[in-house]
């Protein structure tokens, strides 16, 4: 028991352990900043942060567990032998881990919630998955320092885990036996975490069995190990996503029909404030024929949102909706100049931003003017300002649009003639004195770079 | 540098984590899916750092203080041929993932991290444990910038070379105090 005591203020005191927290904090916070807060993300992203803390853990409780191996004649005096050893670190680590996963993860799920209004649900089962993972990250730890006595492996292990989070972010391969799942599609349901709570848990009790049996094949750990295995792998295995909640009605808001996902009500007002720029510059019966933005695949709205990027892929849907572009070749309409304009004053139009046929960039370097747009927790897709989705459009037109966006008064005029400007056989020629800009042409024949 | 010194040293450093992290990094690169190709090597270039660093501990430090061959120089000669195996392991799994090149500065980055990481840690520390902190610049700059490769990586290795080189300067001062 002192030596459990010991081992536990020791490592209270290890700044490894603190350091990767202030750090998990720091790098996950200044990231969420970006996104509008989505509490089932919010806090799978908390765990998988606070698994920076359970690596430093997983070494902090190595080198406890594998001090007498390495000082093995300062600690030959003392009365207690290997076995209370390992019993005090297994002791100590796991509640020093929990305790510091849980200063990682309270902090940034409660930075979330703050931050409001937050999307989708608070699962303290989840957030309790973290706080296992750092114990059981703590056995983990003590076991490879009793069996493996070399130092390199909990890094092999760290690096092991880092691997199936980046390569097999969906648990792919392995499913709920993984020891976490980081990414999560909310089209599958909500996720079983009560059971991987419970799984995780059994695991640390199988793996701590596990160290100790290296003292000895001993009755009470072995039955212990056997017990816990026993339980938790029949458990993970008829683990599965839990029945999806029943959808829920569209909303109405500044003319615009906004179809949430159960969960994300609180951000339809996000959403329309978004869209206003767009909404408050065009007509109402403008916004009569545009589709109902439902949160799917294909809908229009995704189900995060990335400030900054997110818009520019909204605003293109619904200014191409709303200028009634059918899709297909649209260079030099007055149609496709006020579109982009309508989706520069959600999000500008920078002048790197490359008209719709350049090619999106490859998944390493980003092109000039293309931004990493995130479909899902784990879908990726490009996105470049004044994107119109399905519609050919030349950088003549952006350069068109820029112009009717350096002038203050150019909602006053769309609005004024927003039937001949949204009639697809207007030019821009034609409508430039309507508009008041001086146009220029594109160069090439629609749909060809220039 | 020449045999007299490269060869016992050869024998003296601990290239376990090396044989077992170089055919990780290899086997990894060649059998897993093109799509995760990137990944794989990035991390093989995290991995294979680690390892490398672990060649920098010597475990006769106290003796080898005495040595003809100065400090920095037997640190150097450590940091060289742990090196070239964990980048001849690395241009492999590149080699084999078939990936663009842009990924290397960020592979020396954190190559020169673990070295900077585990060279700081053996002047003050012994043991072999101690070189497990050439792991912790590479995760921690790892878990901060894992989504941004890019060649702006090259402008990091040249302070860091000075780092390492800091490190690996000689413990005590050359000149004899006075009597």
């Amino acid at each position: 028991m002192t030596l459990t005591v010991f081992e536990l203020r020791r490592m209270l005191r290890n700044p490894l352990i603190w350091a990767a927290a202030v750090l998990a904090i720091a790098l996950e916070g200044v990231r969420a900043a970006q996104w509008w807060p989505d509490l089932t993300v919010v806090t799978l992203r908390a765990v998988t942060a606070s698994t920076l803390v359970a690596g430093a853990v997983l070494v902090a409780a190595n080198l406890a567990a594998g001090r007498d191996r390495r000082f093995p004649e300062t600690l030959a005096a003392l009365p207690g032998r290997a076995p209370s050893r390992t019993r005090a670190v297994l002791l100590a680590a796991p509640v020093v881990g929990a305790l510091a996963a849980a200063v990682v993860i309270v902090p940034l799920v409660l930075y979330g919630h703050l931050r409001g209004p937050a999307a989708g649900s608070l699962d303290v089962w989840e957030a309790l998955n973290g706080v296992a993972l750092a114990a059981l990250a703590a056995t983990v730890g003590a076991a490879l320092a009793r069996w493996t006595p070399w130092p390199f492996t909990p890094l092999l292990v760290i690096f092991a885990f880092l691997a199936l989070i980046f390569v097999n972010g969906l648990g792919e391969y392995g499913g709920w036996a993984l020891p976490w799942i980081p990414l999560h599609d909310p089209t599958l349901g909500p996720r079983p975490s009560a059971l991987h709570l419970l799984y995780l848990l059994l695991l640390a009790v199988a793996i701590g069995a596990v160290a100790l049996l290296r003292h000895g094949l001993r009755l009470v750990p072995a039955a212990v190990a056997a017990v816990a295995t026993a339980i938790a792998v029949p458990a993970i295995a008829q683990a599965d996503y839990l029945p999806k909640p029943p959808p829920v009605a569209c909303r109405q808001l500044d003319g615009l029909s906004f179809c949430p996902r159960a969960g994300y009500e609180p951000w339809v007002g996000r959403w329309a404030a978004a869209l206003r720029p767009i909404t408050s510059a065009v007509p109402p019966e403008a916004l009569a024929d545009m589709p109902a933005l439902r949160q799917d695949t294909f809908g229009g709205l995704p189900q995060v949102w990335l400030t900054g990027v997110t818009e520019m892929s909204v605003a293109g849907r619904v200014a191409t909706g709303v200028a009634g572009l059918e899709g297909g070749p649209a260079c030099g309409k007055a149609q496709t100049v006020v579109a982009l304009w309508l989706t520069g004053l959600v999000s500008g139009l920078e002048e790197s931003a490359p008209a719709d046929w350049t090619r999106p960039p490859d998944p390493i370097e980003k092109g000039p003017g293309w931004h990493e747009y995130p479909l899902t927790d784990s879908g990726r897709s490009s996105v470049s300002p004044g994107r119109l989705p399905g519609v050919v459009y030349d950088g003549a037109d952006l350069v068109n649009a820029r112009a009717l966006l350096a002038d203050p008064g150019a909602a006053v005029k769309v609005r004024a003639n927003w039937a001949v400007l949204t009639d697809p056989a207007t030019t821009t020629e034609q409508a430039a004195p309507l508009l008041g800009i001086a146009p220029i042409g594109g160069a090439k024949a629609c749909g060809e770079a220039e | 540098m020449n045999g007299a010194l490269v060869v016992p040293l050869g024998r003296a450093i601990d290239w376990a984590p090396l044989a077992v992290a170089a055919p990780l990094a290899v086997a990894g690169a060649w059998l897993v899916p093109a799509e995760f190709g990137v990944a794989v090597v990035r991390a093989a270039g995290a991995v294979l750092a680690s390892a490398a660093a672990f060649a920098l501990v010597d475990g006769m430090a106290a003796a080898t203080a005495a040595t003809p061959v100065p400090r920095w120089v037997r640190q150097w000669a450590r940091t060289l041929m742990a090196s070239l195996v964990a980048g001849a392991a690395w241009a492999l799994a590149w080699r084999l993932a078939g990936v663009p090149g842009v990924l290397a500065g960020e592979a020396v980055v954190a190559l020169l991290l673990a070295l900077a990481g585990a060279g700081w840690a053996v002047r003050h520390v012994e043991g072999r444990a101690v070189a497990l902190a050439g792991a912790v610049p590479v995760l921690a700059c790892g878990a901060g910038t894992w989504a941004t490769p890019g060649q702006g990586w090259w402008l990091a290795a040249g302070p860091l070379v000075l780092v390492v080189a800091v490190a690996h300067r000689d413990a005590r001062p050359v000149r004899p105090s006075r009597p």
